[in-house]
C-alpha cells in the first residue's frame, strides 16, 4: 500500500484541514521550534550531569577493586561517590532527559506549539539549581541516608517547585491540544508527570520532613524508590518507544488494544511492587506477599508491550542499520523486557534469598535504568535534536562510536555482574565460606565492570562531542543539509524562528 | 503523626478517585473507542504512514 | 488457522489456503506489506488465557503465603491451624479478677497503689486489711458507692486520719468505675482475692442488693466507719444471711431435693 493511500485514509479519519499542505508543514516546524529553547536546556544540562555521573561512577567502580584509589580524599569515600553517582544520573541526567522528551512528545502529539516556553526554561534553571545544591550537599556530607532521597532537605523544595511547574505546563499543553484523540504515549506522559510530584512530595514529607518511625520508614522508602522507576521513568521511556518505533519505520503500532491493556495494567500493578525489596525483613508477611504477587503480575504489561513492539518491528529490522534512533530505542525496548523479567524473578522469595545484597541487584538496576531508560533517551535525542535545531548530526562515525560503546559496555556489565552476583550470593549463604573469600571472588568481575564503564564513558564522550558540534552548527550560518530528513523544518528554519 | 495520617488518608481517597474520574473522562470523550484512529496519530501528511524517517546511517541516504 | 495437509496449500503466510500459483500471480502484492489490520489487531486469545492464569496464580499465592493477613505475622510459612484461645476453658474467677484489675489499676491504684499497699497520708492499705477481708462485702460496696470520710482503724492497730481531717476523703467511685454493678463486683473481687487477701468473691447480685438498700442515700453523703460498723456484715461470706432470706416454700423445695441420707443428718442437727 502506498503512502498516498495511507495519507488519504488519514485525511478521511482525522479532523482538520489537510488540503493546505504548506500549512501543515509550517505547523510541524513551528511546534518543533517552540520547544527548542526549553528542550535544549534540558538536554544540555542533562548531558553535563551525565558526564559528571559517569566520572563518579568510574571512581566508585575503581574503588571497589582498588580500595586505595583516591583514599586520601574524605569527601570522595565510596559511600559518598556512589551516592553522588546515583543522584547525578537519576536526577541530573535521566529526569532532565525525560522532561525534555516528554515536552517535545506532548507538543507533537497534541499538535500545538509549546505556550510560553520561557516558563519551562525557568523550571529547568530551578531544577539545575536544586540538583547542584543537592549534589553539593551530599558531597559536603549532608546526605539524608535514605536511598534514592539522599539529597538534603534544603535542596528538595526547589526540585519540587520545578517538578510541579513542569507538570502544570504539560497539562496546559494537553488542555490546548488541537488533536482531540489521545495516543497511548500521551497517557503514559500524563500519568508520569502527575505521579512523580505526588510520589516525591509524599516521600519527602513521610521520610524527611516529618519522619514516620520503625519499619514503616523502610516500607515508604521502597515504595518511593521502586515507583520512581515504575511510575516516572518507565512511563516516559515507554511513551518514547510507542512513538518512535512507528514513527521511524513508518508503520502504525501493531495493536492498539494491547497498548491500552499495557498501560492500565501497569498503572494497576506497578505501585504495589516496592515491598519485594524487603523480602526477609521484619514486615508483616502479607505486605511482602502482596508485593511479590503484584511484581509477577507485571508480566501482563511487560509481555503485552513486548509482543506489541516486536510485532510492529517484524519485517523492518533492516532499518536498524540506518536509523540511530531505532537502534537505541529497540535496544531499550528489548532491555525493558529483559529487565522486567529479571525483576519478576528477583521478587520471588526463593531467588531473592540468593541474589539480594549481591552485585546481581546492581546489574539489574543498570539493566533497567541504563540499558532500558538511558538508551531510549539517547535514541529520542537523536530524533528530536535535528528537528528542533534544524541541523543534521555532524558525524555518523561518532553516532556509531556512541552506540557500540554503550551497547557493548552495558551488555558486558549486566551479563558479568548478574552471573557473578548469583555465585556471590551462593557463597554468602554458605557458612563454610569466609566472607573475605567472597570479596576476593568478586574482584575480577568488578575489574570487568570498570572496563565496561570506560566503554560507556567513551560512548558518552562521543555523544557529547557530536552534540556540541551540532550546537555549533546551529549557531553558524545555515547551510542546506546534505541529508534531507527535515522536510518540514527546511521551510521554517532559515527565518531563525 | 496527624500530618502523616492526613496525607495518607488524602492520598488513599484521592488517587482511586482520580483514576476513576480519568477513566470516566476517557470513555466519555471517546478515547476508548476508535483504536484504529488512535494508532495513526503519530503520523501526519508530512510524515505519513509508510514513509520511514531518520534513515541517516549507512548507504541508505536519500 | 488452516490445518490442511494438502501439499499445494500453504498453511501459513498472508495468503492462507490459496494455491501456490495464485500466490505467484500475486507476488508483487505479497511483497507489499499490507497495513489495513495494523493498529487495531484484536487481542490474541493466548494472551487472554495467559492473563487469566496469572491472576489465578496470584490468588493462590496470596492465599498460601500471606500469613492470614495478620499484622503481627512476620513469616509467610504455614504454622499449622490457629488455635482459638477461647477453646481452652477459662477459670471464670480469673476472668472476673482480670476485669477487676483493669478497673483497679485505672482508678483505685492512684491512691491505694497497684499492690494495694495504700499511700502514706492518702489512703489506707487494702492488702491484709480486716475491713477488706470481712466475711461479707456489704460494707465495702457501700464505701465504693458513696465514699468514706473520717478516721479509719485498720486491723485494730493502725488508725488513718485520726483527727478526722475533712479534706482526707474518699469520694464516691461509682461513676468513675462506670456505674456498673458488674464492674463494682469485679473490682471488689479483685481486691478481696489479691495481695494475700482471703475474702470471698463478690457477685453483681450482692451489689444490687446493697444498692437497693441504700437507694435513698445521696452519692455525696460519704460514710464514716462509725456508721458502717453498725451495719451487720452480710453477703455470700456471712454465715447467717442465706437461710433466713429463704421463704418457707423455697426451704421446702430445697429439703425435698436433698438425698435421703443428707435429710436424715439435717434432721438430727435440728433435733440437737
Amino acid at each position: 500500500m502506498s503512502s498516498t493511500t495511507a495519507s488519504k485514509t488519514l485525511q478521511a479519519i482525522l479532523p482538520g484541514d489537510f488540503s493546505n499542505e504548506d500549512f501543515r508543514r509550517a505547523k510541524l516546524a513551528e511546534i518543533d521550534a517552540s520547544c527548542r529553547t526549553p528542550v535544549l536546556f534540558f538536554f544540555v544540562s542533562g548531558l553535563l550531569w551525565l558526564l559528571a555521573g559517569t566520572l563518579f561512577a568510574l571512581v566508585a567502580s575503581i574503588k571497589l577493586h582498588t580500595p586505595g584509589f583516591l583514599a586520601g580524599w574524605e569527601s570522595l569515600t565510596f559511600g559518598i561517590v556512589r551516592t553522588v553517582h546515583l543522584n547525578t544520573v537519576v536526577y541530573g541526567f535521566c529526569s532532565q532527559a525525560a522532561v525534555g522528551v516528554a515536552i517535545w512528545l506532548m507538543c507533537r502529539l497534541c499538535r500545538v506549539p509549546l505556550v510560553a516556553p520561557g516558563i519551562v526554561t525557568v523550571a529547568n534553571l530551578f531544577y539545575n539549581v536544586g540538583v547542584t545544591v543537592g549534589i553539593g550537599g551530599i558531597l559536603a556530607g549532608d546526605s539524608t541516608g535514605i536511598e534514592w532521597l539522599e539529597m538534603p532537605r534544603y535542596a528538595t523544595p526547589i526540585l519540587f517547585v520545578s517538578y510541579a511547574l513542569i507538570a502544570v505546563w504539560t497539562i496546559i499543553t494537553f488542555r490546548l491540544r488541537a488533536e482531540r484523540h489521545l495516543y497511548v504515549s500521551q497517557w503514559y506522559l500524563l500519568a508520569a508527570v502527575l505521579w512523580f510530584p505526588w510520589l516525591y512530595g509524599t516521600a519527602q514529607v513521610m521520610l524527611i520532613v516529618e519522619p514516620v518511625r520503625g519499619v514503616v520508614q523502610a516500607a515508604v522508602n521502597w515504595w518511593f524508590a521502586h515507583n520512581v522507576l515504575g511510575l516516572w521513568f518507565t512511563p516516559i521511556g515507554l511513551a518514547a518507544i510507542y512513538y518512535f518505533i512507528p514513527k521511524v519505520i513508518g508503520r502504525p503500532i501493531h495493536s492498539y488494544y494491547l497498548s491500552v491493556l499495557g498501560f492500565w495494567s501497569l498503572a494497576l500493578f506497578y505501585n504495589w511492587n516496592g515491598m519485594h525489596h524487603l523480602v526477609g525483613g521484619p514486615l508483616p508477611a502479607w505486605m511482602i506477599t502482596v508485593s511479590i504477587v503484584a511484581s509477577v503480575m507485571m508480566l501482563i504489561p511487560v509481555l503485552t508491550v513486548a509482543i506489541n513492539h516486536h510485532s510492529t518491528m517484524i519485517g523492518h529490522f533492516g532499518k536498524l542499520r540506518h536509523s540511530p534512533t531505532l537502534r537505541f530505542i529497540v535496544f531499550g525496548a528489548v532491555s525493558y523486557t529483559l529487565a522486567s523479567l529479571q525483576g519478576v524473578l528477583s521478587a520471588l522469595r526463593s531467588f531473592s534469598e540468593i541474589a539480594h545484597f549481591t552485585h546481581h541487584t546492581v546489574a539489574h538496576a543498570h539493566l533497567g535504568m541504563y540499558a532500558f531508560f538511558a538508551m531510549v533517551m539517547f535514541g529520542s535525542m537523536y530524533y528530536i535534536l535535528p528537528r528542533i535545531t534544524g541541523r543534521e548530526w555532524p558525524s555518523n562515525a561518532l553516532i556509531s562510536v556512541h552506540f557500540w560503546g554503550v551497547a557493548i559496555g552495558i551488555v558486558l556489565y549486566v551479563v558479568v555482574l548478574s552471573a557473578a552476583g548469583l555465585q556471590q550470593g551462593r557463597m554468602m549463604n554458605d557458612p563454610t565460606v569466609k566472607f573475605l573469600d567472597v570479596v576476593k571472588f568478586t574482584i575480577p568481575y568488578l575489574q570487568i565492570r570498570t572496563v565496561s564503564g570506560l566503554l560507556m564513558a567513551l560512548g558518552h564522550a562521543a555523544f557529547v562531542v557530536n552534540f556540541g558540534w551540532l550546537l555549533v552548527r546551529m549557531f553558524a550560518p545555515y547551510r542546506k543539509p546534505v541529508v534531507s530528513i527535515l522536510a518540514g523544518a527546511e521551510i521554517a528554519s532559515p527565518s531563525g524562528k | 503523626m496527624p500530618v502523616i495520617t492526613l496525607i495518607l488518608l488524602g492520598s488513599i481517597l484521592l488517587l482511586p478517585a482520580a483514576a476513576l474520574l480519568s477513566l470516566r473522562w476517557a470513555s466519555r470523550s471517546g478515547q476508548l473507542g476508535r483504536f484504529d484512529r488512535a494508532a495513526l496519530l503519530p503520523f501526519d501528511e508530512e510524515e505519513p504512514v509508510g514513509r520511514a524517517t531518520d534513515q541517516i546511517l549507512g548507504d541508505n541516504r536519500r | 488457522m488452516s490445518q490442511s495437509n494438502d501439499p499445494i496449500r500453504r498453511p501459513v503466510g498472508l495468503d492462507q489456503g490459496e494455491h501456490i500459483d495464485v500466490a505467484e500471480i500475486h507476488a508483487a502484492v505479497i511483497r507489499e506489506k499490507p497495513e489495513p489490520k495494523e493498529g487495531f489487531e484484536p487481542l490474541n486469545l493466548w494472551i487472554v488465557a495467559g492473563i487469566a492464569s496469572l491472576l489465578f496464580w496470584g490468588g493462590s499465592y496470596l492465599t498460601a503465603y500471606s500469613g492470614r493477613f495478620e499484622a503481627d505475622e512476620f513469616s509467610e510459612l504455614q504454622h499449622g491451624r490457629p488455635v482459638a484461645v477461647s477453646a481452652v476453658a477459662e477459670d471464670p474467677l480469673a476472668k472476673v479478677k482480670r476485669e477487676g484489675m483493669v478497673t483497679f489499676n485505672g482508678i483505685c491504684a492512684a491512691c491505694h497503689n497497684e499492690d494495694g499497699a495504700g499511700k502514706a497520708g492518702v489512703a489506707p492499705t487494702l492488702a491484709g486489711s480486716d475491713i477488706v477481708n470481712a466475711a461479707g462485702p456489704n460494707r465495702l460496696i457501700r464505701i465504693v458507692r458513696h465514699g468514706l470520710k473520717g478516721p479509719v482503724v485498720v486491723n485494730a492497730s493502725v488508725t488513718w486520719n485520726p483527727s478526722g481531717d475533712p479534706s482526707v476523703v474518699m469520694g464516691s467511685q461509682w461513676d468513675a468505675i462506670g456505674a456498673s454493678e458488674a464492674k463494682l463486683a469485679a473490682v471488689l473481687t479483685y481486691i478481696r482475692t489479691s495481695w494475700g487477701n482471703t475474702g470471698s468473691a463478690v457477685t453483681p447480685q450482692e451489689v444490687s442488693a446493697v444498692l437497693a438498700e441504700t437507694k435513698a442515700r445521696s452519692t455525696d453523703d460519704n460514710w464514716t466507719m462509725e456508721e458502717l460498723s453498725k451495719i451487720p456484715v452480710s453477703g455470700s461470706g456471712a454465715s447467717a444471711a442465706a437461710p433466713s432470706e429463704l421463704t418457707p416454700e423455697q426451704l421446702k423445695e430445697q429439703l425435698k431435693a436433698l438425698p435421703a441420707d443428707k435429710l436424715q443428718e439435717l434432721l438430727k442437727d435440728v433435733a440437737k
